[in-house]
């Protein structure tokens, strides 16, 4: 039986997930169900939804994906940073025989799919973090769920190298969908690094909805990466829902590269004293790309600090959308909150729509954002020309430099390596004289 | 001698200052609203028929509209059933010729407002087209206006006597469909001002309306509309006060302004409407829509709101700027007391080339108000050069208030260049204990420094405006702090 009544009004886009749902080998249980019919009521988010003003998931929801399914060939390179732990998805399935865990006992990872068919009991409290009434795309994914990885730090772990994810697509003619799911627990005073990568250098549309869960112990932190560099077909939404307790730090660094249509919903929820959430980003859309992130933090609980640094380049018919808000509660005294969304605007073609917003119930509180829209420096273009770069050159060195701003403060140097190549690549000039 | 405790609670309690009903026989519509009401509304004023099809076509659009809930406001339901729709001061056959013949309660009621008309307007300058409910009793300075060549008069009037600008005008800037409560002030307006400035003219003196809400339930629904010929230049200035009442009044006025070539209109208000007792009881619904269009070249238009009263503040003063090197401006001190709300700020949508907007907006939460500042910069395609520079700042006084920000930033050209900053700060103990080692008392000392923070908004105001609005936070704020 299915998991709600099928409804006369659902939307052509619904009655495909819920046809991909019936099929699905988790249809049976009723976590998924729940988180179905969930989905079901609200459908898709549309512009009519104030989160998703500026996002229109129309061409997402008018194609129709084949689900994937585990084992698929892949015969490509993989790529990896050395002194990894590489963690391998094809199509949104974990790949042990293609993966490296770490060997520490400290670190426990776990594949939620072998965890639903071993112990269903234990399955159906991996996702603690209460989300699924919040976004109809995370019930979408706790429903269709691919596989997952579940890492779980003991007290005082810590990692001698990264936790290095890397989602792939295989070698396919068929427009997939995957809805990875990664959950990340640590103990007390524990350490991790951990790194989400999505690349895929084919050319097939393909829908990727993956959703991250954090929860951080009292003093421990997480040095967390998001990348997103699918090809510039496919469609991209992942959230990340992070809970976090007293002196514990979560570190982001968000990168938008790839999709046709990206959105990133990161929502971090301090909820100890002296918790803080650092959000670094940087958004990158050109051609007919659309990204969109947003950005919600909650600071519940007194002597929390929130810092948010987000930087977006738009060319040609690019389209980038910041949302960053910061939510202090009425108990929250002696926070800090500052956020930054700094924005260029390439070409007059391309669009920018940013909105810094502040929801605060507390008088003692340090909260600040700022906002900028703007272009290159006519002077500093003039400079670099009357040193003999050419136009295009030289905008792509002043871009860059606006980028790697961003870049450096990732944790691993053969990721700010990688990072770097990919955004000369996106910005169309290859710079020898720097190399 | 010792003060008795009646005294002090009296002092505590300080009760609006402006609440008095004054006992004048209205000549009153029954409540409700359907296109009767419309009509017999229409039919009092003698008004052409375009205007009255144009009422009945905003009635229509508004049936067919939600109510918004979108601001972060709590409103409780209005009744629009409740309302009566028309009230007017006893009927006369003449109307008043100069202010002897103007019912001496009417001017009593400015008296004790501090405003007599005989007396300070002219002092001051300023030519005050009273609006006492809902009909226009006494305008003074026409002649000096006339002489050059001002339109200064009420709505009712410039529709008798100017209808070609009327039909030409109105709703060209805030369409009948615009938003739920431009709707309904379309539909029932009864009266409101009307400020056409010929070709080429500085209006020789600061024009100014003291609205006033009287009859009980008689929501108001004022219709503004200024227009600024080709070079000329105008002020105006529109301040509020209301009597005290225990039901919660509907006010949804609607200004309009046209600046054309070269320009420029600067219109200042100061609301302090009765904004419920300290229980957040009562106090007037304020949902109100303005907005200017810098049609012509060079034109300038700029806002200035002191928003201090009001149980419910929703309001976003704007500027279209269509024509190039146009000029926009929003300056704004909000400030919320008790249960207070505001929703406010303003929308630049920048259409011309090298159009500026500067955006400066000043948020003060005391008791449980709530502050939220919304605005919105749009940069079209074919705004080459444009610029905006946005500032909002909140201060807090006390853990149970509130301030939000909801900036909207929309470029789409590449050459426009714009700038938010906002902060969120309370009034520092160093800054507090420092007055107080000067020997400046608490509550001074917090008034100091809540003026200090509105200065950038105060100094864009007229004079006269300028102090009245410092006075008015400082009443506003009392046992706010401490």
């Amino acid at each position: 039986m299915s998991a709600a009544p099928h409804s006369l009004s659902e939307s052509a886009s619904v009655m495909r997930m819920r046809a991909a749902f019936e099929q699905h080998n988790g249809a049976n249980i009723p976590l998924r169900q729940a988180a179905f019919a969930t989905f079901s009521r609200a459908g898709f988010p549309t512009p009519r939804d104030e989160q998703w003003k500026y996002t229109n998931l129309r061409r997402l929801e008018s194609r129709e994906f084949t689900v994937s399914h585990p084992d698929a060939p892949y015969t490509s390179v993989i790529f990896k940073p050395a002194n990894v732990y590489p963690l391998v998805f094809i199509d949104g399935y974990y790949r042990p025989e293609l993966s490296t865990p770490p060997t520490s006992s400290a670190v426990k990872i776990t594949s939620l799919l072998s965890l639903q068919q071993s112990d269903p009991q234990q399955f159906a409290t991996f996702s603690d973090i209460q989300t699924d009434q919040s976004s109809s795309m995370t019930a979408l994914n706790t429903a269709l769920m691919t596989d997952g990885i579940m890492i779980e730090a003991a007290d005082n772990a810590t990692l001698d190298q990264p936790i290095f994810l890397t989602f792939l697509w295989s070698d396919t003619e068929l427009n997939l969908m995957a809805h990875p799911r990664i959950v990340i627990r640590t103990g007390k005073h524990a350490h991790l690094t951990v790194i989400q990568h999505y690349l895929d250098t084919g050319s097939t549309s393909h829908f990727n909805n993956s959703v991250t869960t954090v929860q951080l112990a009292a003093g421990s932190k997480l040095e967390h990466c998001l990348i997103q560099n699918e090809n510039n077909h496919s469609f991209h939404v992942s959230q990340i829902h992070a809970e976090l307790a007293q002196d514990s730090t979560l570190t982001n660094h968000h990168f938008n590269f790839g999709a046709a249509l990206a959105r990133t919903d990161i929502n971090a929820l301090l909820k100890g004293p002296e918790a803080k959430a650092i959000l670094n980003g940087l958004q990158f859309a050109t051609g007919h790309q659309h990204h969109d992130t947003h950005l919600q933090v909650e600071h519940c609980v007194p002597h929390t600090q929130s810092h948010e640094d987000y930087r977006g380049i738009a060319d040609q018919r690019g389209r980038i959308v910041f949302n960053g808000k910061v939510k202090v509660h009425e108990k929250a005294a002696k926070t800090d909150a500052q956020q930054s969304s700094r924005n260029l605007l390439l070409s007059s073609t391309a669009e920018i729509d940013a909105k810094p917003e502040l929801e605060i119930y507390n008088d003692d509180v340090k909260c600040a954002h700022g906002a900028t829209i703007g272009q290159l420096d006519a002077n500093a273009l003039f400079y670099l020309r009357s040193r003999g770069l050419d136009e295009q050159q030289a905008r792509a060195l002043l871009t860059h430099a606006f980028a790697n701003h961003i870049i450096t403060q990732v944790p691993v140097p053969e990721m700010r390596q990688q990072l770097t190549e990919t955004s000369h690549v996106r910005f169309g000039a290859q710079l020898e004289y720097m190399a | 001698m010792s003060t008795t405790p009646h005294d002090l609670e009296e002092l505590v309690t300080q009760k609006y200052r402006h609440g008095f009903v004054t006992d004048i026989e209205s000549d009153t519509l029954a409540p409700g609203l359907d296109e009767n009401v419309i009509r017999h509304i229409s039919r009092i004023k003698k008004e052409p028929d375009f205007l009255l099809q144009w009422r009945l076509n905003a009635y229509r659009h508004w049936l067919t509209m939600p109510t918004p809930n979108w601001a972060h406001l709590k409103i409780a339901p209005i009744d629009y059933q409740a309302i009566s729709y028309y009230s007017a001061p006893k009927a006369r056959t003449d109307a008043p010729k100069s202010l002897d013949e103007v019912d001496p309660k009417l001017l009593e009621t400015y008296d004790k407002l501090g405003i007599p008309l005989h007396e300070r307007a002219r002092l001051a300058g300023v030519a005050v087209d009273a609006v006492f409910d809902s009909v226009s009793v006494a305008t003074t300075f026409k002649d000096r206006l006339a002489k050059a060549g001002v339109v200064f008069c009420s709505f009712s009037d410039a529709v008798q006597h100017h209808p070609e600008l009327i039909e030409r005008y109105l709703g060209s800037v805030v369409p009948h469909g615009d938003n739920y409560f431009a709707a309904l002030n379309s539909a029932v307006f009864t009266d409101g001002s009307f400020v056409y400035i010929p070709k080429g003219v500085r209006c020789p003196m600061e024009l100014s309306t003291y609205f006033r809400i009287n009859a009980a339930n008689t929501g108001q629904f004022e219709r503004t509309l200024i227009i600024a010929d080709e070079g000329s230049t105008v002020s105006y200035l529109e301040g509020c006060t209301a009597p005290m009442r225990d039901e919660n009044q509907l006010h949804a006025a609607v200004v309009e302004l046209v600046a054309l070539k070269d320009a420029n209109i600067k219109y200042s208000t100061v609301q302090n409407w009765y904004p419920g007792d300290e229980n957040g009881l009562g106090g007037i619904y304020n949902f109100v829509t303005k907005r200017g269009d810098c049609r012509g070249a060079n034109s300038k238009i700029s806002w200035t709101q002191v928003e201090t009263g009001s149980a419910i503040t929703w309001k976003y003063p704007s500027c279209i700027l269509t024509g190039d090197n146009s000029v926009g401006e929003f300056y704004s001190v909000a400030l919320t007391n008790h249960y207070q709300q505001a929703d406010t700020g303003t929308k630049m949508i920048h259409i011309g080339r090298n159009t500026k907007s500067t955006i400066v907006s000043k948020g003060i939460s005391a008791g449980h108000g709530q502050n939220c500042y919304r605005g919105l910069v749009k940069i079209l395609p074919g705004a080459e050069g444009a610029r905006n520079y946005t500032q909002c700042d909140s201060l807090l006084m006390g853990d149970r208030c509130g301030a939000h920000t909801f900036p909207y930033i929309e470029v789409k050209n590449s050459t426009a260049s714009v700038e938010h900053e906002a902060s969120t700060s309370k009034i520092s103990d160093d800054q507090l204990f420092y007055c107080r080692s000067r020997g400046i008392s608490q509550e001074d000392a917090v008034s100091m420094i809540v003026n200090g923070f509105c200065k950038a908004v105060f100094k864009e105001l007229p004079m006269e405006f300028a102090v009245e609005a410092q006075n008015l936070l400082s009443v506003s704020l009392e046992g706010a702090v401490g």
